[in-house]
């Protein structure tokens, strides 16, 4: 290095002054690299002997296995607890030597500790688990996922994943991570690139104690004793996934060892336009069903105008609930590619059948508006008039009413599915079909009572006829609500279990970090689906606009509630995890 | 392709940019595969900017720049393995709360950008008129173990012997001073005695008040790597991570190390487990010190310590001679307001079993900073360049001598320590503070004393990578500085291992070199001339060799720098004389063979007194030890836990200034503050795990998240050192030896905090 002061300066110098040349010439050094001028070569050429061959090979040459694996084998992680201190230098190899982003990380470094009694803790690394049934594969609507027939490696496409989250849901061990520059999931790919030519995945290479390796295991082994494997205290039931990761330790765990973070409790991510979604998308269905449920037993108006105003509703509501729901996607132009998972994922399913709803209340709105277009429209358009009579009388035929109350529920369904289809304790049971129904009715049924108390209210003198309808729905409302709510505080019975499951951290939960919201969710419930409607019932159907008043009184905080109801849904939702921090 | 193929692709894509950009590719240069965005061009190794275990990293290279990094496989220290702190370590220098220009206080009281002439002429122009009104001693500069040696090096000089100030310190005062006297009092100079490679050839390792799988997670490498079934003893209040992966752990009473120690060596005296002709032939002292330790009886040190007779014979039992036995300390003796006396007990230890000087053996401390070991030998501080004296004559001759300066302007005694400098700002006596690479108003023990001294004075410069660090905060002038990667200089790692640091990344706005800024002080102070033969850091080097010529740290046979990168970096001492038949000491040619450049000229691991001979005059190592003293602030009723403090994790460095700018490493530790507690403790105080609580001191609170655990004793709590609160509470004492603040015991309470 020189610095390029007395032979230059002087001029420099004379005319700034000799501090600021010095200055001058300083700043001009440091942005000056000199390390390869100076030293690279020597490095590179201290390489020759090794050409292309890495230099660590003999640090990881025994934590590979010999053999490829033969058919009945799989590729799979064994971490040596007792080696393992804690150090944490495998996070950052997988970050650096796979390039991750900036605050990426494939693999993670837990604490399991012995609170009571001998004192104990032993940090816990884990990346993905390879597992024999894979749930983030199960569970992707696009087929992102692959399990390799040779390796087991379990491979993520990232051109073609949509971004929609659901294998986050889906793994027990937190795997997938989302990215949300690039709108995709990744995740660990044990380094399959590196193994194919004899090189040791990241981790292996880094770890200064030599306690990850990579072995070969039997898949048969793994499922019958899957329990052997991922088996830590406090990780999630392996049943699930048959995960393969092996974790040896000579020590014994004592019976109290759990998880440093198995008390933390901490509300999770909202995924709002979900929660938008769910709760519009049960409207809609709601509301058609009440709208072809309705018209099929004669309660509603069948007046052409009615009947194209209220599947237009349900129609258009529909459409929102989808577009909301793709607005959700990491990368929503490829949203179509959500078809091909139909076989297996439940997510895949909602939206075949979201999809379905859609066309064919659409389909049905459009047929109803046709029908009531002049005559003359329609023979402008030089349909076979036949044609539309045919199609005219087929959308208010009962058959054509049952396959949109069919599709509605389908539809509700396959939402309830992809919830329950989760390791997540809260989600996982017919709890969650119950409440997405009793949301779909609650919010159908208030849509449809403003509905027809305004359309009463434009038709004077045909309030009569409309009151037992009215009547019945109002009835309705609170005994919904009342199982609803039944159905939501199920949860609380779980703030006394012994052990801290999800249950008791989702009780913890809706107790403290997401009480006010708890509370909003629980009068919002009340005044719209039991005070309003009693309030209602004992003010009596007049027709006028007080019942317009009273319907919107239910409507709005019903919705506003499930709203509520659906963000607690997702934040209170604890899934099971590998020991954290 | 076909329709069919295409409808295919496009519903099941297999390829395409976002698969690509995750696709790795032979990286070359021995690396393996590497991600291929980040393809080196070239390569080369350097130091790691953090600890003290010196790891090389290999930088990769694309037009000269850094765009990744590796463990560097063929350096002796790391061998390819990495802390996370390492594997990060170009994250910080890309953070945006970089200083990029330097920052003046403006009459307004905010911080305004100013050029760096400005600034210089702020500096000089202050100080001077304040040296002018209040005497040298009304300046004071406060330094780092951070930076090069070179830079501490000409810091030293135009401080010293240029601006003509009398007190500059260090923060190695608050990690490795104690050290630093007990081996010169004890072997004669500041000479830790180890090289790594005695890890793995121990049969027996002792860890006093360390936790190296935390906090040197490569030396805990080299221990696992120990093929000879050790034995591992760690010696701890606290069951940390090297307490739970060694054999046996002995959870003594916090600050009751210096008894234990008296009391092992009264059991070998007693049960003859010495090695009485080493005593006889290498040391003084030893009778002296056999009468003291004689009353130091099992049953009272058992008691005492809290570990029982019983299990101290069985310690004393396992490092009696017969066997390799090594000890290694770090800041749980240092830290101790008796850390000298404390490590001078372990270093008696080892000498009265011979345990030193052998394969396996030593009392071996292992350092903080990744040069704290440059600053201990060159930095001008608390001694004269290469390990010299103040107080001596003739060593500020030799100074002289080599400066062409007159003696008589050197000061014959060392300056004021750090917690003196603070005390003289305080009452009034030091006008202005310059600190450089350093975060005294976190790390400060007792922050507060530090805050109200910042407060106090006329003039606080901060030169720094950041602006906003605790103490840039504060200060009246920032100066930016280049960072580790940015520049370059040597460092002297635990093992005496000299490595370099490089010049792999340009640095932001107007931020430069700690050495340029000192050079540009110099020109505008108007001693340039002090350092005219020093125009660059390996010039400093050259002079540096000077001093050390004839010394114990004697490096004249360092040729320059790439030497030191070829060898793998250098132990001291390495004299000229031992490289007169080396055949390959000249410079680095890069025509010469790959084969001839690959072959280390220069054993690659050595240790120190092979010979038995130590650098007293008489060639002898002294047993020195003193009555333990009492805790400075023990527990009472009020305050009735001792707050113990320490690294949480392997992820975090000091007051995390650094480490916080990377993503990746604040995943690895928690966000929140924390303090340790035992189940009993907490259960008696409601407290569960995650709750809130308020420490209190008598000198401050901080408020951390309770973590219930049994790997603290009951009594004891334990917070890491890395939150900002945990310095209000800490407790100023310091060993009278070697000034060095206790950081590692005061008397707190804990309340439960109803917040959330």
């Amino acid at each position: 290095m020189k610095i390029k002061l007395k032979p230059k300066a002087p001029s420099l110098a004379t005319f700034l002054g000799e501090g600021p040349a010095l200055i001058g010439a300083y700043l001009e050094e440091q942005q000056t690299l000199t390390a390869v001028d100076r030293f690279s070569g020597m490095h590179d050429l201290m390489q020759d002997g090794f050409p292309g061959k890495p230099k660590l090979e003999s640090h990881y040459r025994d934590l590979l296995p010999l053999d490829k694996p033969k058919p009945g084998q799989q590729y799979a992680f064994e971490v040596d607890l007792d080696r393992c201190t804690g150090c944490k230098a495998c996070v950052t190899a997988c970050h650096n030597l796979n390039g991750l982003d900036e605050d990426e990380t494939w693999r993670s470094v837990g604490l399991i500790h012995n609170v009571i009694g001998k004192p104990l803790q032993q940090t816990v690394t884990t990346a993905c688990q390879h597992c024999l049934e894979p749930a983030c594969s199960h569970g992707c609507p696009v087929k992102a996922y692959e399990k390799d027939p040779v390796t087991g490696i379990v491979k993520h496409l990232d051109d073609q994943c949509i971004g929609c989250e659901y294998c986050i849901l889906k793994c027990p061990y937190d795997v997938p991570q989302y990215h949300k520059g690039k709108g995709i999931v990744r995740k660990c790919d044990m380094c399959v690139g590196r193994l194919e030519v004899g090189e040791a995945p990241a981790c292996v290479q880094a770890c200064p104690t030599k306690a990850i390796k990579i072995t070969l295991v039997e898949v048969g082994e793994v499922r019958r004793n899957h329990a052997n494997y991922a088996a830590i205290p406090g990780a999630p039931d392996s049943s699930y996934t048959l995960p393969t990761t092996r974790y040896k330790t000579a020590r014994r765990f004592p019976a109290g060892m759990e998880a440093a973070d198995a008390y933390k409790v901490k509300k999770e991510k909202p995924h709002y336009p979900l929660v938008v979604m769910l709760t519009l998308s049960q409207l809609a269905a709601g509301f058609i069903l009440a709208t072809e449920a309705g018209s099929l037993a004669g309660l509603l108006p069948l007046h052409p105008l009615f009947q194209i105003i209220a599947r237009s509703l349900g129609a258009f509501l529909m459409t929102v609930a989808i577009v909301v729901s793709i607005t959700h996607l990491g990368r929503p132009l490829y949203a179509f590619r959500a078809v091909i998972g139909f076989r297996r994922s439940w997510l895949s399913r909602e939206i075949v059948a979201f999809g379905l709803l859609q066309a064919l209340a659409a389909a049905a709105a459009t047929v109803s508006l046709m029908g009531a277009l002049p005559a003359g429209f329609l023979a402008r358009l030089s349909l076979p008039p036949d044609l539309m009579g045919h199609l005219i009388d087929a959308a208010s035929s009962p058959a054509s009413r049952l396959v949109l109350c069919l599709a509605a529920v389908l539809g509700v369904h396959c939402s309830a599915m992809v919830y329950r289809d989760t390791p997540r304790a809260l989600w996982a049971s017919r709890i969650t079909s119950a409440k997405f129904l009793l949301t779909a009715a609650l919010t159908g049924a208030a849509a449809m009572l403003t509905l027809v108390t305004a359309w009463v209210l434009a038709h004077v003198g045909s309030a009569g006829a409309f009151k037992d309808l009215a009547l019945y729905l109002t009835a309705a409302l609170p005994v919904a609500l009342i199982a609803k709510l039944g159905c939501e505080a199920r949860v609380h019975r779980h703030l006394d279990d012994q052990d801290p499951t999800p249950l008791k951290k989702a009780a913890l939960l809706l107790r403290g970090e997401l009480r006010l919201a708890n509370v909003i969710r629980f009068n919002l419930g009340l005044l719209g689906g039991f005070l309003m409607p009693i309030l209602w019932l004992n003010h009596g159907f007049a027709g006028t606009g007080a019942d317009l008043a009273f319907a919107l009184a239910c409507f709005i905080p019903l919705l506003l509630g499930e709203l509520a109801e659906r963000y607690l849904f997702f934040t209170a939702c604890v899934p099971p995890r590998m020991p954290g921090a | 392709m076909d329709l069919k193929e295409k409808f295919t692709e496009l519903m099941r894509q297999r390829g395409g940019r976002l698969t690509h950009e995750m696709v790795l590719t032979p990286g070359r240069f021995g690396l393996g595969q590497t991600p291929k965005r980040l393809q080196p061009d070239s390569t080369t190794s350097m130091i790691c900017g953090y600890c003290s275990t010196g790891c090389s990293l290999k930088i990769h290279l694309k037009d000269g720049k850094a765009v990744n990094l590796t463990p560097d496989p063929d350096y002796p220290v790391n061998l390819g393995m990495a802390c996370p702190k390492g594997w990060e370590a170009l994250t910080p220098l890309k953070a945006d709360d970089r200083a990029v220009t330097p920052l003046l206080r403006g009459g307004d009281g905010k911080m305004a950008p100013v050029d760096w002439d400005t600034a210089l002429k702020v500096f000089t122009d202050r100080l001077k008129a304040i040296i002018a009104k209040h005497g040298p001693e009304s300046v004071a500069f406060l330094s780092t173990g951070q930076i090069p040696a070179e830079e501490m090096f000409i810091l030293g000089l135009l401080s010293k012997f240029g601006m003509g100030l009398i007190h500059g310190d260090a923060n190695t005062r608050q990690c490795m001073a104690t050290s630093h006297v007990a081996y010169k009092q004890s072997f004669g100079f500041d000479a830790p005695p180890f090289s790594y490679k005695d890890f793995e050839e121990s049969d027996v390792l002792v860890f006093h008040g360390a936790n190296p799988c935390i906090a040197h997670p490569i030396m805990w490498e080299r221990v696992m790597m120990n093929k000879r079934k050790p034995e591992i003893l760690v010696v701890d209040p606290r069951q940390t991570e090297t307490a739970l992966a060694a054999t046996r752990h002995y959870p003594l009473q916090p600050k009751s190390d210096l008894p234990l120690l008296y009391g092992l060596a009264n059991i070998l005296i007693r049960e003859g487990w010495i090695d009485q002709a080493y005593i006889d032939a290498h040391t003084t002292g030893f009778d002296g010190f056999k009468t003291f330790v004689a009353t130091y009886d099992p049953e009272m040190v058992g008691k005492l310590t809290g570990l029982g007779s019983k299990r101290l014979m069985e310690f004393a039992d396992l490092i009696r001679p017969g066997k390799r036995v090594s000890h290694w300390w770090t800041m749980g003796v240092n830290q101790s307001h008796e850390g000298v006396r404390t490590a001078q007990a372990i270093i008696n230890l080892a000498l009265m079993t011979g345990n030193i000087g052998k394969p396996g053996t030593g009392a071996n401390s292992i350092t903080g900073q990744v040069n704290a070991m440059g600053s201990r030998l060159f930095s001008n501080t608390t001694g004269l360049p290469g390990g010299r004296n103040y107080p001596d004559a003739q060593h500020r001759k030799e100074v002289a001598d080599i400066l062409g300066i007159d003696a008589a302007g050197i000061q014959d005694k060392p300056g004021l320590a750090y917690d003196q400098i603070l005390e003289q700002v305080i009452s009034g006596k030091i006008k202005a503070l310059w600190v450089i690479a350093t975060n005294p108003a976190h790390s400060w023990v007792n922050q507060a004393e530090f805050r109200l001294a910042a407060s106090k004075l006329d003039l606080l410069v901060v030169q720094d990578m950041y602006h906003d660090t605790d103490t840039a905060k504060l200060a009246h002038l920032v100066l930016p500085s280049a960072g580790w990667g940015e520049k370059e200089g040597t460092v002297i790692n635990s093992e005496r291992r000299i490595g370099l640091f490089k010049k792999v990344y340009p640095a932001p706005g107007q931020a430069l070199a700690d050495f340029y800024i000192f050079k540009l002080i110099a020109k505008y102070w108007g001693c340039e001339d002090l350092l005219k033969d020093m125009q660059t850091p390996e010039q400093a080097f050259q002079m540096m060799k000077r001093f050390s010529a004839g010394r114990p740290c004697d490096i004249t046979g360092i040729a320059d720098y790439p030497m030191i990168d070829r060898e793998g970096g250098i132990q001291w001492p390495l004299p000229a004389s031992a490289m007169a038949k080396a055949p390959s000491s000249d410079g680095i040619d890069a025509t010469r063979s790959a084969a001839d450049s690959a072959r280390p000229a220069v054993t690659r691991e050595r240790r120190l007194f092979e010979d038995g001979r130590y650098y007293h005059p008489d060639g002898k190592a002294k047993f020195q030890f003193a009555p333990p003293q009492p805790i400075p602030e023990p527990v009472t009723a009020e305050f009735p836990f001792a707050l113990l403090t320490g690294r949480w994790s392997s992820a975090q460095w000091h007051t995390n200034t650094r480490t916080g700018k990377s993503a990746v490493l604040r995943k690895l530790y928690s966000a929140d503050p924390l303090v340790e507690i035992h189940p009993e403790d907490a259960s008696r105080l409601k407290l569960a795990s995650g709750d809130w609580v308020q420490v209190k001191s008598r000198r401050g609170q901080a408020r951390a998240r309770a973590a219930v655990s049994s790997t603290v004793q009951p009594g004891q709590v334990f917070m890491p050192m890395h939150d900002v609160e945990v310095n209000r509470l800490t407790f100023p004492a310091f060993d009278p030896h070697s000034r060095q603040p206790s950081y590692k015991h005061c008397a707190v309470r804990l309340e439960k905090d109803g917040g959330d």
